[in-house]
């Protein structure tokens, strides 16, 4: 099957990993704050006397509270910036109400008013606002989630008491900690809800394909598949199926050169470094690896893999749109022990002791379990589940 | 014979905490215990929809240490405590050290940089945190270089 590898420039991932286009205008209104900046000490230099009141104001806070400042001009900015964005129309008053109150609280920190009941409504009704957006309306991207950030940042500061007892200092840092977390779990669920929205693989309003989270798909031709596809698929399936038969028991896996090792969880991928490194590709006899699961019966073959050699490469659509292929990306492996530690977190972190993979070769899965015998696509967590619950009360797991 | 004594690297001084620095460098802990909180939470997550869990106990206790360590570590810093000083650094500069690991992971495989909120997180923000721990140099001086006859 070699030959017909071409590059995958045209994969979709989920946008909690992306700029989405539309929201370039907010990146561009936050760069511009420090042009606005340098504007105002310039002017003040040359005597303007508004300038250089604002100037002089700012420069007798102390540094935690002209870093807010800076905080909230820059989330104002971007909510002005999104206004530009072209979609939700009936979103614009809102982002203008966030950046006005923004500014409103740098106003009131400046002039040396009181701020902080006004910066806390702010920043954690914006906070909220986001949340409610992500979970509902459009999926998170960075521009989103940097903007969280800052504004996260901007309440710890307001958080901060200014009279240092002991109970109200824990009351700040547990605020912040846990501000950082919701927000950072409700990126996370925004990204798999907009992909559910989309129906996995769907469409979604303006952001196009919203696959679901760590995952990297090709856009399948939107046809039905021709009676030469079906074919081809239909004799590779039945080849494959034949093919892996066998390994149902771990030890022939092994002697075939899989490096099976001791079977944990419901997704333990066996690897063949023998088929990765033998240079064919999409060999129905010969699958990269096999997917097996842990039951109380012993383990149970799920399926097989098939992986192109390296990243970039396309895989061999035999089937048209029936043959999905898909990569992954932002996965976290951790060194302790080896194995995948997470997904990359919408704060760009993975856990301690463990690096984030970026992208992965493409790869397609076939399904050797009742209810998805002989598919290619993703299949459902629950037919997995059934699979695993059939095998281990003893019903037979044979092809229907 | 004339001999050219190079300028002496100006030394560092002992830290001396400022209360307005160390106060940005609570808040900037506080966030990174608050990344740790949310990483420890995505290990869970994938251990128990895996049924990966054991296997990733030990990769969950230490990013949640890390976390609970950021927080424990700020109040030593406010009280100006020089060895709560040297683990926030050694605890940056590990962070430095992963986020350049994957720097090269994405240019090397997905020929990209790092996302922008990695960017923020993983590289500014830890290195903010350097700056404003640094110890001070000493004083520079006016004579640059001195040529010594021997």
């Amino acid at each position: 099957m070699s030959g017909i590898v071409t590059i995958a420039a045209d994969a979709v991932g989920n946008p909690l990993y992306r700029l989405m286009p539309d929201h370039l205008p907010a990146l561009v209104a936050a760069g511009a704050v420090p042009v606005v900046a340098l504007a105002t000490r310039m002017r003040a230099r040359s005597g303007d006397q508004v300038a250089a009141g604002w100037l002089a104001r700012y420069q007798a806070l102390p540094l935690p509270h002209r870093l807010l400042v800076w905080l909230l001009a820059t989330t104002a900015a971007v909510h002005v910036g999104l206004c530009f964005m072209g979609h939700h129309p009936w979103l614009v008053p809102a982002f203008l109400a966030q950046s006005a109150g923004a500014l409103l609280v740098a106003r009131r920190l400046l002039l040396g008013r009181r701020w902080r009941r006004l910066a806390t409504v702010v920043l954690v009704g914006s906070i909220v606002a986001y949340l409610v957006s992500a979970l509902s309306l459009e999926a998170p991207d960075q521009v989103g989630m940097a903007t969280k950030l800052v504004e996260i940042a901007a309440l710890a500061i307001t958080l901060t008491p200014a009279r240092r007892t002991r109970p109200r200092r824990a009351g700040a840092t547990a605020a912040t900690v846990l501000s950082v977390a919701v927000v950072g779990v409700g990126g996370w669920l925004g990204a798999f809800t907009a992909s559910e929205r989309a129906g996995g693989e769907g469409v979604e309003a303006h952001h196009g394909q919203v696959p679901t989270l760590a995952s990297l798909v090709r856009p399948v031709p939107d046809r039905e598949p021709t009676r030469a596809e079906r074919l081809a698929t239909r004799s590779f399936v039945r080849k494959a199926l034949r093919a892996i038969e066998p390994y149902r028991d771990p030890r022939v896996a092994a002697r075939a050169g899989y490096e099976v090792g001791t079977i944990r969880g419901t997704d333990h991928h066996a690897g063949s470094p023998r088929f990765a490194k033998d240079g064919v590709i999409f060999d129905p006899r010969k699958p990269e690896s096999l997917v097996y699961a842990e039951t109380s019966r012993g383990p149970l073959l799920l399926g097989a893999v098939w992986e192109m050699p390296g990243i970039g490469q396309r895989g061999p659509a035999i089937g048209g749109p029936l043959t999905h292929w898909h990569g992954h990306e932002a996965v976290c492996f951790g060194f302790a022990p080896p194995s995948m530690a997470s997904l990359v977190t919408p704060f760009g972190g993975c856990p301690a002791l463990s690096i984030a993979i970026p992208r992965t070769a493409e790869m397609i899965h076939l399904w050797a379990v009742p209810g998805a015998w002989g598919t290619f696509a993703e299949i459902d967590d629950e037919l997995k589940a059934r699979a695993i619950r059939e095998f281990e009360s003893g019903r037979a797991s044979a092809p229907a | 014979m004339t001999s050219f004594r190079l300028p002496r690297r100006r030394r560092r001084l002992p830290w001396v905490p400022d209360a307005d620095w160390v106060a940005v460098v609570r808040i900037l802990l506080h966030l990174q215990a608050g990344f740790a909180l949310v990483s420890a939470i995505g290990a869970l997550a994938l251990g128990a929809f895996t049924g990966l869990l054991v296997v990733l106990l030990p990769t969950i206790a230490v990013t949640a240490l890390g976390g609970i360590a950021a927080i424990a570590l700020v109040p030593r810093l406010e009280r100006g405590s020089r060895r709560a000083r040297r683990l926030v650094v050694i605890g940056e500069r590990v962070v430095l050290t992963f986020a350049v690991v994957d720097l090269g992971l994405a240019i090397g495989l997905a020929h990209a940089p790092l996302d922008l909120v990695a960017a923020l997180t993983r590289v500014a923000l830890p290195l903010a945190v350097l700056r404003l721990l640094r110890r001070p140099r000493e004083p520079r001086k006016r004579v640059v270089a001195e040529a010594v006859v021997v």
